[in-house]
C-alpha cells in the first residue's frame, strides 16, 4: 500500500471544505516474524480504520491509552512505516498535499539534527533551497512565533523539554506543511513545558484558523480546548470517529478495580537511624561545580518524599546521588547506614542491592534481553508483577523484549518492576510522566501499598494526580528554581503516613 | 570557552583546504618509507598544538595507548627485517641491524604522524562547516554530509546512554561480565536504532532528501587567509625534509653506513 | 541506500565505532603480551560493522560506508592509528562488500557472513602490506598474519555479528527477513 500525495489540482472536496487526507479500509497487521511463530499470530491485526477523513482547518485528537497504537496510526496515516517494517498496512490513504505533514515526536531531545538553534532552523530552510539572503529573517520569524527569539546562538543540547519541543515546532512552521502532525509531544515535558507549548499552539491557531493539526495525546488537558475532533483508538486497535471536540470523559474510566499485590514486610536496614539522612547536602556532576547544595532531609522507613522544582533544578542528580551512582559533593549523606562519601560504602550498597532507581529515559533502564530476564535482575518475583500487567491489559508474555513496547509501556512496566521488588529505598523519576489515567492510578495504588509496607520512597515529580493522591506524600522537598548554587529546599511536611 | 586567537582563525580556515591538505601530507608519508616526511608533519602538528595548545591538550591521551601497543609492532618490525643489512648492533643476546631500525624507525614515525593529524583535525573542524561545504561541492545534499552529521549529533547520546546503563547495573547489584557487557551492547545497539528511526522520521518530515539539491545557510567560501595557512603548512614541511636532505643527505643516514660497511672512510 | 538507511548506517556506525575505541586499549595490552601475530585473534572484532551493518540494512554499499562511518567514530572518538583507520575502514568495508556483491546482496547466511569477514582481512592486509611496509619482512611474517587473521575474522566478525544481529531481531529493533538463519 502506498500512500499518494497529490499535490495537484485533483483535490477532492465534499461538503465545502477541502478534503487534505481520506483513509479507506486501513488495516495495520503485524507480520509473522520467527519470534512469534510459536505463538501463531499469523498477521495479527493491529489497526482497524474503516474511514478517517480530515478536512482542512480541522484539528483533531487522537486518543486512547497506552500501547493501543495511536503513533502506529500516525505513521500509517504518513506512509513513514519503512517498507521492511514488521508491519504491513492494507487499505489506502490519499493526501490532497504537496508536501510530507511536518512531525513532532514525543521525545524532544531526539529530533535534532544540528548544534545551534539557528542551525537547526536553516537545515530546514536548506532543505527547501530557500536563497541564503532570505534564511535569517525567516529564522527570526519561525523562532518568534514560538517563543524562542533570543535562542539563535544557543546550542540545542542547553535547551529543556519545552524548548526543545517549541523548536521543533519552529522546525515544522519553517517546512510550511499544510499540515502539523504532533505525537504525544507533552508526554515528556513539566508544568511549564507544556505551558509554554500549549501557548505555542495556540498563537499558531489564532494566527492561522486553517492550520490542520493532528495531536495525539492520552491525557486530557488544556490543549483540549484548541481541538475540533477526536479519533479514538480502543486498546484492540479499532479506530472510531465521534463526533465533536474532545472532553474529558474521552479517556476509557479506569476499570474499577486495582490488582492487590501483597508485599512482604520490608526489612528494615537499621534501627535507630532514619534510612535516608542528609545533612546540608550539596550535590553535582562534577567535583568543585555543585549545582545545588543545602539539602537535609531525614526519612525512615515507610516514609515517601516527593522532590519537586522547575528542570534542572538537580532532581535527577538528587535521585542519583542517593542512590550512590553519583559521590556527594559536600554534606552529609547516609543511606542504610552507609556514608555515601566514601566509595567503598557506596559499592557495598549497590551489592546489597538495596535501592531501586527509575530514571526518565525508558530504554535505558533495561539491561536485560526480556522482560523476564528483567525481572530476574531486579529481584522482583513474577506472581506479583504479573498480576499488575494483567489488569492494564499489558500482555503478560514476559518472554518478549522491553524494546517491543511502547515508550508509555516500557515506562510502566520499569516503574512496576521496581516497586513490586519491595526494595528498602525506591528512587523514582517522574513514574507517573508519560503513563495513562489507568497506568498513573495503579503506579499511585501501587506506591501507597509499598510505602505501607515499610519501603522509603523519593520521587521527583511535577505531576498533580501524584502530589495530591490522598494519603500518599509525606513530605515535599522543593528545589526551587534551576541552577541556584545557594539553593534552599525547605522541609514542609505535609502530613504523616501512619506506619 | 576561551580560546586563542590562533585557535579561532585555524577552526575558521575552510575545512576541504585543511582536509586537502592534511590528506597531501599523509599521502608523503605513505609513499617513502622514510622517517623525515613523517617528522616533519610531527612538527607541523607541534606547532599548531602550541598555538591551540588548551583544545588540543584533551585529546593527547590517545598517544599513550598508541605508544604501548605499537612497541610490539615495531620490535616485530625490528626483528623481523627481511632486506640487506649491513651494520649490526648487539644489543644483548640480539643483534640488530641499523637497516632494521631506521625501518621500524619509520612506520613508527609514520603511524604517529597519522594519529597526530587525526587529532589536528577532529580537534579543529567543526561538523557543519564541513558538511555544509561536501554538500557544497556538488550543490546537493551528501550521503558522506549526513553520516557526518548524524555521527556527530548521536556519540554524545549514545555515551551518556552506555554510562546510564552501566550505573543501572551497578545499582542492581549485577556483576560485570562477558553475557551482561554482551547484553548491555545489544541494549545500546536497540536503542539507538529506535533514536535512528525518530531522527530519520523527523529528517524527513522536514523536507530532507539524499542527492537533492539545497541550499546553504552559510557557504563556506575560500579566502585568501585559507590559501595562505595551507602554503604555510606546506612550506614549512617541505622546509623540514629538505632541510634534511642539505645536512644528512636524504639517505645520508644509510649511506653512511653503507660506506662504514664497505671500511671507506668519509 | 535511502536517508533512513544513512542514519541507520550511522547510528549502528556509533556504537560499533564506541566498542571498537573501548577493545583498542585491551588490544594493545594483549599485543604486549601475546606478540603482534598472536594478537591478530582478535582483530576480527575491526571488521564487525562490515558484517553486521549490511545484515540490518541489507543494501548495496551498506559493507563499505558502514565500515568508514565506524572509522570516522574511530577518529573523532581518538583511535591509535589516526587517519590511517580511514583507510583500513575503507579497505575492509571493500574488502566485504565485494563479497556480498558477487552473491547479488540476495545470501545472508552464515557461509556468506564468513567468507566476507575473510574478505576484509585480504583487504585489510592488502592496505598493510603497503603502509606498514610488510615488503621489507621475512616472507613469513605476512603469511603468519594472514592465517592467523582467517580463523579470527570468522569468529569475531561473521559469527558475532550474527549474534547481535540475531538478538537484535528478537529484541524487536529489527524486523527477520526470508533468508536468514533460523
Amino acid at each position: 500500500m502506498k500512500a499518494t500525495l497529490d499535490g495537484s489540482a485533483r483535490r477532492l472536496t465534499e461538503d465545502g471544505r477541502e478534503v487534505v487526507c481520506r483513509a479507506l479500509d486501513l488495516t495495520v497487521r503485524a507480520r509473522t516474524t520467527p519470534v512469534h511463530t510459536e505463538r501463531g499470530d499469523h498477521g495479527r491485526l493491529i489497526l482497524t480504520v474503516p474511514e478517517l477523513t480530515i478536512r482542512r482547518g480541522d484539528r483533531i485528537a487522537v486518543t486512547g491509552p497506552n500501547g493501543s497504537g495511536k503513533s502506529t496510526l500516525i505513521r500509517a496515516l504518513l506512509a513513514l512505516l519503512p517498507d521492511d517494517s514488521s508491519l504491513t498496512v492494507g487499505g489506502s490513504v490519499e493526501w490532497s498535499t504537496p508536501n510530507l505533514p511536518a512531525v513532532v515526536l514525543q521525545d524532544p531531545v531526539s529530533q535534532s539534527i544540528m548544534p545551534l538553534v539557528e542551525e537547526e532552523i536553516a537545515f530546514v530552510l536548506e532543505n527547501r533551497c530557500i536563497p541564503t539572503g532570505e534564511m535569517d529573517a525567516r529564522i527570526d520569524r519561525v523562532l518568534a512565533v514560538v517563543g524562542l527569539a533570543g535562542f539563535r546562538k544557543r546550542l540545542v543540547r542547553t535547551l529543556s523539554g519545552g524548548e526543545l519541543q517549541r523548536l521543533s515546532v519552529a522546525s515544522a512552521l519553517a517546512a510550511e506543511s499544510e499540515v502539523l502532525v504532533l505525537d504525544e509531544p507533552f508526554s515528556q515535558l513539566d508544568d511549564e513545558g507544556t505551558h509554554s507549548l500549549m501557548e505555542t499552539l495556540a498563537r499558531l491557531i489564532r494566527d492561522d484558523p486553517d492550520r490542520t493539526l493532528i495531536l495525539v495525546e492520552h491525557r486530557s488537558g488544556p490543549w483540549m480546548s484548541l481541538m475540533t475532533g477526536t479519533v479514538r483508538v480502543s486498546p484492540d486497535g479499532v479506530v472510531a470517529h465521534p463526533p465533536g471536540p474532545p472532553v474529558a470523559s474521552f479517556v476509557e474510566p479506569p476499570r474499577g478495580s486495582v490488582p492487590t499485590v501483597t508485599f512482604p514486610r520490608v526489612e528494615r536496614c537499621t534501627v535507630t537511624t532514619p534510612v535516608i539522612r542528609a545533612t546540608h547536602l550539596a550535590i553535582g556532576h562534577e567535583r568543585g561545580t555543585a549545582t545545588t547544595t543545602g539539602i537535609s532531609l531525614s526519612l525512615g522507613p515507610g516514609e515517601f518524599a516527593a522532590i519537586t522544582g522547575a528542570n534542572g533544578s538537580g532532581k535527577t542528580t538528587l535521585l542519583t546521588t542517593l542512590s550512590g551512582l553519583l559521590p556527594p559533593l559536600a554534606g552529609e549523606l547516609t543511606v542504610c547506614g552507609r556514608d555515601l562519601h566514601r566509595k567503598r560504602e557506596r559499592r557495598r550498597l549497590h551489592r546489597g542491592a538495596v535501592c531501586r532507581l527509575v530514571l526518565q529515559e525508558p530504554s535505558t533502564n533495561f539491561i536485560g534481553s526480556t522482560l523476564a530476564k528483567e525481572l530476574e535482575t531486579l529481584r522482583c518475583p513474577h506472581d506479583r508483577i504479573e498480576r499488575v500487567l494483567r489488569s492494564v491489559a499489558l500482555p503478560d508474555d514476559l518472554e518478549r523484549s522491553p524494546h517491543t513496547l511502547s515508550i508509555g509501556q516500557m515506562r510502566f512496566f520499569s516503574v512496576t518492576a521496581a516497586i513490586c521488588a519491595a526494595p528498602r529505598v525506591l528512587l523514582l523519576d517522574e513514574p507517573t510522566a508519560a503513563l495513562d489515567i489507568e497506568s498513573a492510578t495503579t503506579v499511585l495504588h501501587l506506591l501507597r501499598l509499598v510505602c505501607d509496607a515499610g519501603s522509603t520512597v523519593v520521587v521527583a515529580t511535577h505531576d498533580v494526580r501524584l502530589l495530591d493522591h490522598p494519603g500518599l506524600v509525606s513530605r515535599e522537598i522543593d528545589l526551587g528554581a534551576p541552577l541556584i548554587t545557594a539553593g534552599r529546599s525547605p522541609i514542609r511536611p505535609r502530613h504523616r503516613v501512619s506506619t | 570557552m576561551s580560546r586563542s586567537r590562533g585557535c579561532g582563525a585555524l577552526e575558521n580556515v575552510h575545512p576541504l583546504v585543511k582536509v586537502a591538505v592534511i590528506a597531501a601530507l599523509v599521502l608523503t608519508t605513505a609513499l617513502f618509507l622514510h622517517p623525515v616526511p613523517s617528522i616533519a608533519l610531527i612538527v607541523v602538528f607541534a606547532g599548531h598544538a602550541i598555538v591551540c595548545w588548551d583544545t588540543i591538550r584533551r585529546s593527547l591521551h590517545i598517544l599513550g595507548p598508541f605508544a604501548f601497543g605499537f612497541f610490539g609492532f615495531t620490535v616485530v618490525n625490528i626483528l623481523g627485517y627481511g632486506g640487506v643489512e649491513t651494520v649490526r648492533y648487539e644489543v644483548g643476546p640480539l643483534s640488530i641491524s641499523r637497516e632494521a631500525l631506521f625501518f621500524s624507525l619509520s612506520i613508527f614515525l609514520r603511524v604517529l604522524a597519522s594519529v597526530c593529524m587525526a587529532v589536528l583535525l577532529a580537534r579543529t573542524v567543526r561538523p557543519g562547516h564541513l558538511t555544509a561545504a561536501i554538500d557544497r561541492v556538488r550543490h546537493r545534499s551528501s550521503r558522506l554530509a549526513l553520516l557526518i552529521l548524524v555521527i556527530h549529533r548521536l556519540i554524545p547520546d549514545v555515551l551518556l546512554n552506555l554510562k546510564t546503563m552501566l550505573g543501572v547495573r551497578r545499582i542492581r547489584g549485577v556483576r560485570g561480565g562477558p553475557s551482561t557487557t554482551a547484553r548491555i551492547v545489544l541494549n545500546l545497539l536497540a536503542a539507538t536504532l529506535r533514536r535512528a528511526e525518530s531522527l530519520s522520521l523527523a529528517v524527513t518530515s522536514r523536507g530532507y532528501a539524499l542527492g537533492v539539491p539545497r541550499s546553504a545557510y552559510r557557504p563556506p567560501v575560500l579566502r585568501r587567509d585559507d590559501l595562505l595557512w595551507a602554503a604555510a603548512v606546506l612550506v614549512a614541511a617541505s622546509g623540514i625534509i629538505v632541510g634534511w636532505h642539505l645536512s644528512f643527505g636524504l639517505d645520508g643516514f644509510l649511506a653512511g653506513t653503507a660506506e662504514e660497511a664497505s671500511g671507506i672512510g668519509r | 541506500m535511502n536517508t533512513r538507511d544513512t542514519i541507520v548506517t550511522a547510528a549502528v556506525a556509533v556504537v560499533l565505532g564506541l566498542a571498537q575505541v573501548a577493545f583498542g586499549p585491551l588490544y594493545t595490552l594483549f599485543a604486549g603480551v601475546l606478540g603482534p601475530i598472536w594478537v591478530m585473534l582478535l582483530l576480527g572484532f575491526y571488521y564487525l560493522p562490515g558484517i553486521l551493518i549490511p545484515l540490518i540494512v541489507r543494501k548495496p554499499g551498506a559493507a563499505f560506508i558502514g565500515s568508514v562511518a565506524a572509522a570516522l567514530v574511530q577518529i573523532i572518538l581518538g583511535s591509535p592509528f589516526g587517519i590511517l583507520a580511514l583507510f583500513a575502514g575503507a579497505t575492509q568495508g571493500a574488502g566485504a562488500e565485494i563479497v556480498f556483491a558477487l552473491f547479488r546482496y540476495r545470501r545472508w547466511r552464515f557461509p556468506v557472513l564468513a567468507l566476507a569477514a575473510i574478505g576484509s582481512g585480504l583487504a585489510a592486509l592488502v592496505y598493510e602490506y603497503f603502509i606498514l611496509a610488510y615488503g621489507s619482512l621475512a616472507w613469513w611474517i605476512p603469511l603468519a598474519y594472514l592465517g592467523v587473521r582467517v580463523p579470527s575474522s570468522v569468529l569475531l566478525a561473521a559469527a558475532l555479528g550474527l549474534w547481535l544481529y540475531k538478538g537484535l531481531v528478537m529484541s524487536g529493533a529489527v524486523t527477520a527477513r526470508e533468508g536468514d538463519d533460523s
